[in-house]
Order: structure tokens, then sequence, then C-alpha cells
């Protein structure tokens, strides 16, 4: 993180009347990473990718890019390039000429655009459709050349704005690979916004989780994952499953008892906890070990239980097991065999050290 | 067959069940369409009257189109009424639509006074802008245009009223294409670069095509239309004409030819063709390749 | 919404703004103009003259009020209101036939309704004072039973072309209002038990009111500056408001430029006075005009 930002956001404020849309975000992205914005609808994400590409300007805060201030640059000089959530494709305009229309305003002369028309569009996949008109093209077709034609005019930054929404599933993971592959060939930096969080969790180098316009927690995917470092980036991420325990503070060590389950654990981060006595732990639900009842020799640790809900996934097995009062607990596994209802079962987490939250934060 | 006599006849379900109503509402349509049409049809078909007087049938014939089309006059008004509204409508057009992208692109201030200024045109009488226009055109004008040559009735004069009113019709026109067309073409394109004019000249004029070429038929058919304003501008009786004025003058006549009845047809065949030509040739509305 | 900032589109903003100068000149010049101009004239402008030289004062206005005007203006706005209730006469009963025929099959019926008026409004005039005239067919026919009237150079000839002429602009408004009146609504009112009667007193009527005032004032305020159909079909016996203004500037009738420019103010002030009082149709007219217009 030494090396100087590409882009840089300070204290951006933007308020539509009296509701407040942004509050006070500021976030830092990196020369050729591809970043999300991840959140859900009315997080103000796709207010803030407006904000960096120029379409609206915030009430207070400022914008740079490799150092130059660009807060009050407008849209046609930023060197970025926006790929709209409904194409916006021009209609009375041929394939080509759609993604033409960059470099025309960039003054290439005709030779140059043609060559770097057929390289974009050889990029996406899209030379054959070259004559067409964007209405005879299907939505996956259109957001090719969508992409193409922001691409062509080689930005610095590209803005993706929910861009694979209106694809269905199978054509949604294929555009994934797709865009990932095309962001590391070309080099340029991607900043992306999406709701869907295995969607960005799986293309991102680093993302942003925001919620009521404001960024909750900034990283790479597996800290987030692994390290939330509150409760709503922790739910908003995967499952979980929150414990709450009993924190007693022994030296540098953190030990926490669970108190509707009674595990004993050890937590790894006491100096987040600031010597509170109730916390949250966080366990993931494949960070259990399940065993059949009488499957288990040394039953230390374990608490027994019973399957109250399963939802079979194919490659894994989502289960909900009741321990006594409170909610059950979530665990995904391999599955098996004997993972039936009502089957009694012992369980334990599998690991000793698990991160803790501050309840209710 | 009862069966299909009394459900169209008898009594049904629905607020216009009873039979009593429904005939009335339907006896009430026949009356005012024949009323709507049966004139004109006399009109049309006693344009091919052998016999002058308007009673008798004199069996069918094209004289009347003859000594009608013969007339010099007749040729002149219908060259003239053409030219003067097809100039309109190119000029209402593009002032028309600068001004639609002006209100709806501009600032707010200008959008509140642009809706009042598209009503304007409907509610003041076209007497009184005829009258406005020849008081206008005699005193302040005229010793502008004498010494270009241009009289007060001329093709000029009438082009200038026409437009005048014609250019609010086209801008609500218009201005109803921009406000309902996906605008984030045009955040693409400034987004890829594009200052103000290639902004207009490339994305937003293409698109509204469509709107803007109904609007200048609006303006036409209105000036083809017009007769307040040419009646007024030639108040002061030179023999410039347009087709209406033509018409407006044969009532003075006493002997009353068919000639009427036969340029009222032209020009009824001529409206509605123009209709049918505007309908086949729209362009479509979702725009078209360069 | 732009907050603190500078707007970062005003700079295209103002280059839009700019685009709307010619028109808005040209409006200025030639719409704003005449009216300049026939308020000054109302005034006492003496066009031949110098400024100095001009007769000032309201001797023209106060000459409208005398006789024979004030009576010119009573004709006129009777013939006004009795046509315009003509028309909503005539209009109504369509538009009930059309909200009984439903979305598809009334569109047909009315484009048929609708049609006759692409032609030229001089024309639809002359076709019935060609059937009107004394030699035409209606009056010699009404003679053959023994009426010998002609329609010609009559009230009745005038207010036919004041509806005949202007039913579409009563209609337009009308059956915008009433095709979206709520059909359940309507079914709902029925399923209680109501007669057409009063359905139709209790929820159509109310409901259309809107319609029915736009249309009103679509269609009053056009005729009272009507000059054409009371010349052609009254023949110079039934003088109105317009017949009058146009004598007074015809060259050859003892034009009187300034007197017609006073009688012209008249009647902006009193289609003025209409459109203060039904101000909220005009709004209404002005949404519907803007949702109707697509394409």
């Amino acid at each position: 993180m030494n090396a100087p930002a590409l882009l840089n956001l300070q204290s951006l404020h933007k308020s539509y009347g009296s509701r407040m849309v942004i509050e006070d975000l500021s976030l830092s992205i990196q020369h050729g990473e591809f970043f999300s914005l991840l959140g859900p609808s009315g997080c103000g994400k796709s207010t803030t990718l407006r904000i960096i590409a120029g379409f609206e300007a915030p009430d207070q805060g400022q914008m740079f890019m490799s150092g130059r201030d660009i807060t009050h640059v407008p849209v046609r000089s930023r060197d970025m390039n926006m790929v709209f959530q409904n194409y916006a494709l021009f209609p009375h305009m041929t394939v080509f000429d759609n993604v033409a229309f960059g470099l025309k305003m960039q003054k290439k002369t005709t030779l140059q655009v043609k060559d770097e028309v057929a390289a974009a569009l050889d990029l996406v996949q899209m030379s054959d459709f070259a004559k067409r008109l964007p209405a005879q093209l299907s939505g996956g077709q259109q957001q090719r050349v969508a992409l193409a034609r922001a691409i062509a005019p080689r930005p610095t930054l590209l803005l993706l704005d929910e861009p694979l929404g209106a694809l269905d599933q199978k054509l949604r993971k294929d555009m994934q690979g797709e865009l990932k592959q095309l962001q590391r060939r070309l080099g340029i930096t991607f900043i992306f916004v999406t709701h869907d969080q295995d969607e960005a969790m799986s293309m991102s180098d680093r993302l942003a989780i925001m919620e009521q316009g404001k960024i909750l927690q900034v990283g790479c995917p597996a800290d987030i994952y692994e390290r939330p470092c509150s409760r709503e980036v922790a739910s908003f991420i995967g499952e979980a499953n929150f414990l709450e325990v009993n924190v007693v503070y022994q030296g540098y060590e953190a030990l926490a008892t669970c108190r509707d389950h009674g595990f004993s654990l050890t937590l790894t981060n006491p100096q987040d906890l600031r010597q509170a006595i109730r916390a949250v732990a966080l366990v993931r639900p494949e960070a259990w070990d399940l065993r059949q009842r009488g499957d288990v020799e040394d039953r230390r640790g374990y608490r027994s239980g019973r399957i109250e809900e399963l939802h079979y996934r194919g490659r894994e097995i989502l289960l909900k097991v009741r321990l006594g009062a409170g909610r059950p607990l979530l665990v995904v596994q391999a599955p098996q065999a004997w993972m039936q209802l009502d089957q009694e079962v012992l369980i334990r987490p599998r690991f000793e050290r698990v991160r803790a939250l501050l309840s209710g934060g | 067959m009862k069966q299909a006599w009394s459900r169209l006849f008898g009594p049904r379900p629905g607020l216009f069940g009873r039979p009593m109503l429904r005939f009335s509402l339907w006896l009430h349509m026949g009356l005012v369409l024949a009323t709507h049409y049966v004139p004109l049809l006399i009109l049309l078909i006693y344009s091919f009257n052998a016999s002058q007087l308007a009673l008798t049938w004199g069996g069918f014939s094209l004289v009347w189109y003859e000594k009608a089309l013969s007339k010099p006059e007749v040729g002149r008004a219908i060259a003239n009424s053409l030219a003067i509204a097809i100039s309109t409508g190119l000029v209402a057009a593009v002032l028309g639509t600068s001004l639609a992208l002006a209100i709806e692109r501009g600032s707010e201030r200008i959008k509140r006074s642009g809706r009042l200024l598209a009503l304007l045109p409907i509610f003041v009488p076209e007497l009184i802008m005829g009258v406005g226009l020849l008081i206008f055109m005699t005193r302040v004008l005229q010793p502008w245009l004498q010494p270009l040559g241009w009289g007060l009735d001329s093709f000029m004069t009438v082009v200038l009223g026409h437009v005048t009113f014609a250019v609010s019709y086209v801008m609500v026109t218009v201005r109803a294409r921009l406000q309902h067309y996906d605008r984030q073409t045009e955040l693409a394109a400034m987004d890829l670069g594009a200052r103000p004019w290639p902004l207009l000249w490339y994305i937003i004029l293409p698109q509204l095509t469509p709107a803007i070429f109904a609007g200048a038929l609006m303006a036409i058919s209105l000036s083809l239309d017009d007769f307040y304003i040419s009646y007024f501008l030639t108040v002061g009786g030179s023999g410039f004409k347009t087709v209406p004025l033509y018409i407006w003058n044969l009532q003075g006549r006493t002997a009353l030819t068919p000639e009427i009845n036969v340029i009222s047809t032209l020009m009824l065949t001529a409206s509605m063709s123009c209709m049918v030509i505007a309908y086949l040739i729209r362009p479509p509305s979702r725009g078209r390749s360069h | 919404m732009a907050g603190v900032y500078w707007d970062l589109q005003r700079q295209s903003r103002v280059w839009f703004a700019a685009l709307g100068i010619p028109a808005l000149a040209w409006i200025a010049v030639f719409f704003f103009g005449p009216f300049l101009l026939i308020v000054l004239l109302s005034l006492g402008w003496q066009v031949e003259k110098n400024l100095t030289e001009w007769t000032w004062g309201a001797q023209f206005l106060a000459r409208a009020f005398e006789y024979p005007f004030p009576g010119i203006y009573v004709q006129s706005l009777t013939l006004t209101v009795t046509a315009t209730l003509l028309c909503l006469v005539m209009a109504y009963p369509l538009c009930l036939l059309l909200l009984h025929l439903g979305p598809r099959r009334g569109r047909w019926w009315m484009l048929l309704l609708m049609a006759p008026f692409l032609i030229n409004f001089l024309v639809r005039i002359y076709a019935w004072f060609v059937l009107l005239r004394p030699e035409g067919m209606i009056a010699t026919g009404l003679r053959g039973i023994g009426w010998n009237t002609s329609l010609i150079s009559s009230k009745e000839g005038v207010l036919l072309g004041f509806v005949y002429g202007y039913l579409p602009f009563m209609m337009l408004p009308l059956w915008s209002v009433m095709e979206r009146l709520d059909v359940r609504i309507v079914e709902a009112a029925q399923d209680l038990g109501g007669s057409f009667r009063s359905v139709f007193l209790h929820i159509i009527w109310p409901q259309s009111l809107p319609g029915v005032a736009a249309g009103s004032l679509l269609v009053a305020v056009p005729m009272l500056g009507e000059y054409c159909i009371p010349r052609l079909l009254g023949g110079g016996l039934v003088p109105t408001v317009g017949t009058t203004i146009e004598s007074q500037f015809l060259a050859g009738v003892q034009p009187d430029w300034n007197f017609g420019a006073a009688l012209a103010v008249i009647l902006l002030l009193g289609i003025g006075g209409i459109l203060m009082v039904l101000r909220k149709s005009m709004q209404r007219l002005l949404e519907l005009g803007e949702r109707r217009v697509d394409l």
C-alpha cells in the first residue's frame, strides 16, 4: 500500500433533499486492481460511482486521480469510462459506430479508429457483429458491445454499474470469468458495483462493503470473510453463527464461554474487545465438527443436538442443528448419507481460536 | 340466429345493458358521423356534376376540373400555399427543436416559462394574431422591407407569421420525445468525451428525428390550413393568394359554379394524401443506421 | 439537487439554454411585438404621426362600450356559450359510447370521427356553406315541405358552423379524461345495484368534469375570436366581435385601426378573464397535453 493510489476519495458527502445518501466516504483505489463496491439496494454504491464518473457533484469532499484534483472536472475530461447498467448503446448507430464513438471524440484518424475498434471488438468476441444495430443483439451481446465501447479509448479507469444484473445465471457466471480475464489482460483498473456478494467476492482483488451511505469495511475477499470488523459485515458476507459469549481476560489472552451452548473458545482478537465481558463470537458454518451420535470416542468439547432442517445444495449440505434453547446452529458440510432429519448429532467448533465481535457492533 | 339477434339488440350485462340506451347512443353516433361526412361527400360528388346548377345532376363529367385547373390563379395559389407551407415547416422545425432543447436541457427557470409559451398560441385567437401581424408588418417592418424589394403581403411576411405560431406546436412535440427517450445515451456520450455540439449532432438529434419530422408535418398542415394570418396580411389587396384565400374569395361571386366543389375536392384529396404519405414514410421510432 | 458545489454539468446547461435564443427572440419580436402594437393602437397611437403628436387617451376604448357594441359582445358571448354547450351535448354521448365499446373498438370509431378534421378547415365550413345556401339542397328541401327559411345568414347557421367546426376540440380533452375512468369503480357501483342513471350522475359525470372544463375552455376561447364562420354562414347579418374587428381593418370600409385595436384589447381581456377563472383547467390541459404527445 505504499504505491501512490490511482483514485482517492476524501470525505464525500451527498444528500438528496433531506436524505443523506453518502456520508463521509473515503476510499483509496490502487492501480490495476479489480475493486468492487458491494452493498444492498439503496446503500449509495451507484451514487458513489456516478460521483466518481462525474455525473453528480458531491456536496462536500474531494476526489483525486493520480494526484490531480478532479472534483470539478467535467465528465468528458476524466480519464475514465463507464459501462451502464442498461448498456445505453446508441440505438441509431451500428456496433462499429458505437464502439468508435469514444475514439472519434478523441479525434483519432479514420485508420486508427478502424484498427482500435477492431481490437476492442476482438477482445469481447463481437467482431462478427460490427455492422449490426443494437436492437438486433441479445442482452449479453449488447453488454459486450457496451464494454468494448468503454474500453476502446483506453481509459485508465473503468467503471461498471451492475453490468451483469440483467443476465441469466449461466451467462452471468461466464461473463464474470471473462471480465476478470479482460481486466488482467488490459491492466485497466476496474471499479465494479454490485449487490451480489458471490460475484464481488469471486471477482475482486479488493472490495468495500457499503450500507446506508457509509463504508463498513474495505479489504480483500479473504480479509472480509475471515476477519469481518462488525456484525453487519459478517452477516452480509456468507452465512454466520453468532454465539453470545462471556469473556474472561488472562494476561494477553481472552477466554470465552458460549452462554447458550457452553463451548469453550479462545479469541483471536482480544485487542478489539477493549476489555468487554460480553461479546459475540463468529463461527462460520463450515467451521463446525459435526458427527453422528454414536460415532465419537472422546466426547470432550462436543455438545449433543438434533438436525432440525436440511437443504441439499449439491456439493454441500446446509444443516440447522438445534442444541436446546436459542437459535439453531448453521452448519455446512459435504453431504453424507447419515445426515437426516431428526438425526442425533454431536457438534463442536473445529477451531479453538475464533474471532469475536463486540455485541451489537 | 335468435341468439345473435338477442346478443346484439337485447339487454346485456354491464353498464350499458338497456337496449334503448345503446340504441340511442348509436343513433347519436350515426347522426354525428352523417353530419361529418355527408357534406363532404356531396361536395365531392357534385364536383363531377356536368350541370352547373347545384341541384340537378347532369351526368358525370370532369369539365369543372378542366376549367378550374386551367386558370392560372389556381395554379399560383396552390404553388404559393405549398411553398409557404414547406418553408414554414423547415423554419419552425429548426426553431421549435432548438427551443425544446433549450427548455429540456437548460436551466429550471427556462423550463417553467417554456411550458407557458407552449400554450399561448392555443389561447390567442388567430384573428388577433392576424391583426397584430398586419399592424406589425405595415407600420414597423415595411420601411425596412421596401428597400429589400419585399412587399407587405408577399411570401416572406406570410411565412414569418406562420412560423410564429407553428413554433410552439413543434416545440411541444419534440419536447415530449426529449423527455421520454433514453437519457442514458447522452450520459454515455458525455462519458466518452463528447462536447455539447457533437453530443447534439451525433446523439440527440438522430434520436429525435421522428419527433422533429412529426412536428414539421404539423407545422406544414397548420400553414396549409391557415386563413386568418394570410387574410389579414393581404387585406391591402395585392393579388397574393393562398388556397384558403382563393376559396374564401369565391363566396363573393354571384354565379356560383361547381368550381368551389372542385377546389374543395382537390384540397380534400391533397390533405388525405399528405396524411397517408406521412404515415407510410414515417421513420421507425427505433432509429436507423448511418 | 446541485448542493453547495458548482454543478458539473453547468457548462453544457448554459450551452443548451443558449440554443433557445433565436427562437425566443423570434417569438419576442413576432409574437409579443404585434401584441404591443395592438395595445398601443388602442391607446391612441397614430401611426402616421410622430410620437409627440399622438392623441393619447382612452377614447377608443370608451367607444367600444357605446352602442351598438355591447349588444355585439352579448351576441358573441351567447353564441359562444350556446355553441359550447351544444358541443358538449353532442360530444358527451359519443364519449359514453366509446366508453361502452372499450379501448380496442373505441379507437377505430374515434378515428372515424376525427378523420374529417384533418381536412382544411375552410373546406369543411364551405361544404356546409354550399349546402345551406338558398340554392342549396337543404334550403330547397325545406322549402319543399313548406318551411321557408334559409339557414344561411342566420344565427342558427352560425351555430351549426361553430359546433361542426369545433367538435373535435371538445371531443379530444373530454375523451382523454373519460378513457382514464377507472372501469372497476363503475362496475362496482353497478354491482351495488346502481341503474345507469345513478351511476352516471354520481360517478361518471363528476369524474368527467375536468375533461368537460378543459374541452369547454379549448372550444369557447377560440370561438370568441371567430371571424370566418360568422362571416361565411352569417352573411353579414350576424355581427360578432370577430367580424367587427375585421371590418375595422378592412380597406375600403371606413377602417379605423385604433378602434379595431381597442376591440381586440377588449376581446383579449375577456379571454384573459375566462382563463383566470378557469386556471385549474388550463393546468390540467398542460398535463394532459404533455402526457398525450408521445411518439
